[in-house]
């Protein structure tokens, strides 16, 4: 009877520890090919929260201390440092945390000590050059990575442009030759592109308005009194501004109406981002509330930030749940965390998010906290998998879409992996089968051609010649029987 | 047993190929000459509901969508069935009142009889879709499209033969069954919806009445 007892009383309270482990992490789904939530391990958990008393007693380069992180504004991860910009300073971190330099102030061009207004976006170039917006300024600080003030690029002679829209600068990214692409706020043209000079050179993925056969119905009925209380048709603004590996830039687009709230933009600022035809394009959450009694954020996902790893995973901030979203280069869903909220991996404000070798980091600038997300066996297993896949190497992949899988039943991918490299090793078969649980309809088809190819082969010949056969027999037989009948009405 | 069998094969065989051949004369005859059968008819829409379950499971991988998790055989089926007695009930109730000599079950033989080239092209077309790649899914999407066509030209020359009608009032009548359709719809709609609201009413007086004892 005691054991009894004692064995229950074990069990239950080993239940809260079970129940945790499905409770750890936040945001825990993926969605299936139907659109639909299906469970899913976390790839990330929060591993760390950084708050301004985890930098007291360290002093920079410079000698000054970290006094606050208060509206934090954007964050850039190159060499190996983390580049935070607040609005009045830039602090730089290293990898591990670890205070670098605080920059308050720095040496303007006429040689007089200045100290920063209104940042918001930086971006450090591969030598450690950083740029930094002021859009309150309209300029865009230049500095060398000693921290002396290269350029300050002011209004760079937009045309085309009303000319009571003042030039606001927000986010930036450079790329490798030194041309800028500004986002700037209020600029519906689209991204401002400047040259290695800073002389404006033109707009570039340029949003187009879009609107349906009903709106413009109603546009043609109302008055012009009611015309102009209804809102205008603008473009949507763009949010953030990231250069992948590859030199493509991605922007998101804070609209609830936009259709492509997040876009890989070319040289001519085409979006070539890759979305499989049956899959739904790359916005977040799929299902959502459109109302609410709760007070549960309603609506599509808004992306403010964005950022690229070495591998083609890009992953963005939705303002709307305070949720991550990673994709794979083809536009698939990998993994989701965070969550508007005062617990262990969830935010309440965040603005921008980056990628910190295999780590995470989101800037929460309500709670003025850097918080740090490290990955889970399942996400070292899901990102690797990706990452050979990325390289083609499809063996490896299927190593790790295995591990994976073992992590997560619901993983498409992993299916839809392992699929195609049983297709590379010729176990076609074994590949038609994965690739249908992987809902992998292209690669299927593939497969499905040469397993058709084998039977073929296997079952033609046999298959005509036994016609032919059947053909000369009937044909014999009849003729056998004609001639019988033949031979009885002569006899 | 041999009278049986030729019954059979003429009444699932010879007299639905006659049809696909010549359809005027055939659905002629069905009407005057009682050549129709009424068990080949109930077969072809037993069929058709069962195919429309099969097609929904069984349709080849590549161009099926469908969430196989969710599947009801009994709401595919009737899926399948209820449009059949809608637009039978619906042409019948217009020819009636303009003077169409077609009765009800003839218009129902008439619309299972136009249904069934299309069945068969069904069947086909399930099979292909398992065993065909995604570019060439175009010849299911094809024969499919070929089957509705033809669905839809036996019915109109079915209808027309069988309500003694020419071609104008042939039209007239299908764009008023489209109405009628559309009208039974909405007194269906109105009737669930009141019959909905006398049960949430005899609900809520036995919750009352509950309540209060």
């Amino acid at each position: 009877m005691k054991k009894i007892v004692a064995y229950t009383l074990l069990i239950t309270m080993l239940v809260p520890f079970m129940l945790s482990c499905f409770a750890e992490g936040s945001s825990n789904y993926l969605y299936d090919s139907n659109q639909k939530q299906v469970p899913a391990p976390p790839a990330y958990l929060h591993e760390r929260t950084y708050m301004v008393s985890d930098f007291a007693g360290q002093t920079g380069q410079s000698g000054t201390a970290l006094k606050d992180l208060k509206s934090m504004q954007s964050a850039c991860y190159k060499n190996g440092k983390i580049y935070i910009t607040c609005t009045n300073k830039l602090v730089i971190l290293s990898e591990d945390f670890e205070l670098i330099d605080v920059i308050e102030s720095y040496i303007d061009l006429g040689g007089h000590k200045a100290s920063f207004d209104s940042n918001v976006g930086t971006f450090v170039t591969d030598s450690g050059e950083y740029y930094i917006c002021e859009p309150n300024r309209s300029r865009i600080l230049h500095f060398a990575a000693d921290g002396t003030l290269l350029r300050a690029l002011d209004n760079p002679g937009i045309t085309g442009v009303d000319a009571g829209v003042k030039y606001r600068p927000t986010q930036l990214a450079v790329d490798e030759a030194g041309r800028m692409f500004v986002v700037a706020k209020g600029m519906y043209e689209g991204i401002v592109e400047l040259d290695t000079d800073g002389k404006f050179v033109g707009f570039y993925g340029v949003n187009e308005v879009k609107f349906n056969v009903l709106d413009l119905l109603w546009r043609k009925i109302a008055t012009s009194s009611q015309r102009s209380k209804q809102s205008l048709w603008l473009p949507t603004d763009f949010t953030n501004i990231c250069i992948d590996s590859d030199g493509f830039k991605f922007a998101t687009v804070q609209s609830a109406s936009a259709a492509e709230s997040v876009m890989r933009l070319n040289a001519k600022g085409q979006n070539i981002l890759r979305v499989d035809e049956d899959d739904p394009y790359p916005s977040g959450d799929l299902w959502m509330n459109q109302v609410t009694s709760t007070g549960a954020p309603v609506g599509a996902s808004e992306f403010i930030a964005v950022d690229t790893n070495d591998f083609g995973v890009y992953m963005c901030l939705d303002a709307t749940r305070n949720r991550v979203f990673a994709y794979n280069e083809d536009g698939k869903l990998l993994f989701i965390f965070g969550g508007k909220g005062n617990r262990k991996g969830y935010f309440r404000g965040p603005v921008d998010v980056d990628f910190v070798g295999d780590s995470i980091m989101v800037l929460d600038s309500t709670a003025e906290t850097i918080e740090l997300f490290s990955q889970t066996d399942y996400g070292i297993a899901l990102m690797r998998a990706v990452e050979a896949q990325y390289g083609y190497d499809y063996l490896t992949a299927e190593q790790y879409w295995r591990e994976a899988l073992k992590y997560n039943h619901n993983l498409f991918l992993a299916y839809s992996g392992i699929g195609r490299a049983l297709l590379r090793r010729g176990e076609n078969k074994e590949a038609l089968k994965y690739l249908k649980l992987g809902d992998d309809r292209k690669y299927y088809s593939k497969a499905l051609e040469k397993v058709r190819n084998e039977t073929l082969k296997q079952y033609l010949i046999p298959c005509v010649l036994g016609l032919i056969g059947l053909v000369v027999v009937k044909k014999t037989v009849k003729h056998v029987i004609k001639r019988k009948k033949e031979g009885r009405r002569t006899a | 047993m041999k009278h049986f069998l030729s019954e059979f094969k003429n009444a699932f065989f010879t007299f639905p190929k006659y049809i696909l051949g010549r359809p005027f004369s055939g659905f002629d005859q069905m009407k005057h000459l009682k050549k129709g059968s009424m068990a080949f008819c109930i077969f072809v829409l037993l069929l058709s509901c069962i195919l429309n379950v099969l097609e929904y499971v069984y349709n080849g991988f590549l161009i099926n969508y469908n969430d196989l998790y969710q599947v009801s055989t009994l709401y595919l089926m009737l899926v399948t069935a209820f449009p059949v007695f809608l637009f039978v009930t619906g042409n019948w109730s217009v020819t009636t009142l303009l003077n169409g000599e077609g009765k009800y079950h003839e218009i129902f033989m008439v619309t299972m009889y136009a249904l069934y080239p299309y069945c068969i092209l069904r069947i086909v077309a399930l099979i292909l879709s398992n065993v065909l790649l995604l570019d060439e899914m175009a010849i299911v999407n094809a024969i499919r499209g070929i089957g509705i066509a033809l669905f839809v030209f036996y019915l109109f020359v079915g209808l027309v033969v069988i309500h003694n009608y020419g071609f104008g009032q042939g039209i007239g009548m299908v764009l008023l069954t489209l109405f009628a359709i559309l009208v039974i719809v909405f007194v269906l709609m109105l009737g669930f919806s009141l019959v909905a609201d006398v049960f949430d009413f005899l609900r809520t007086v036995a919750r009352e009445l509950r309540l209060r004892l």
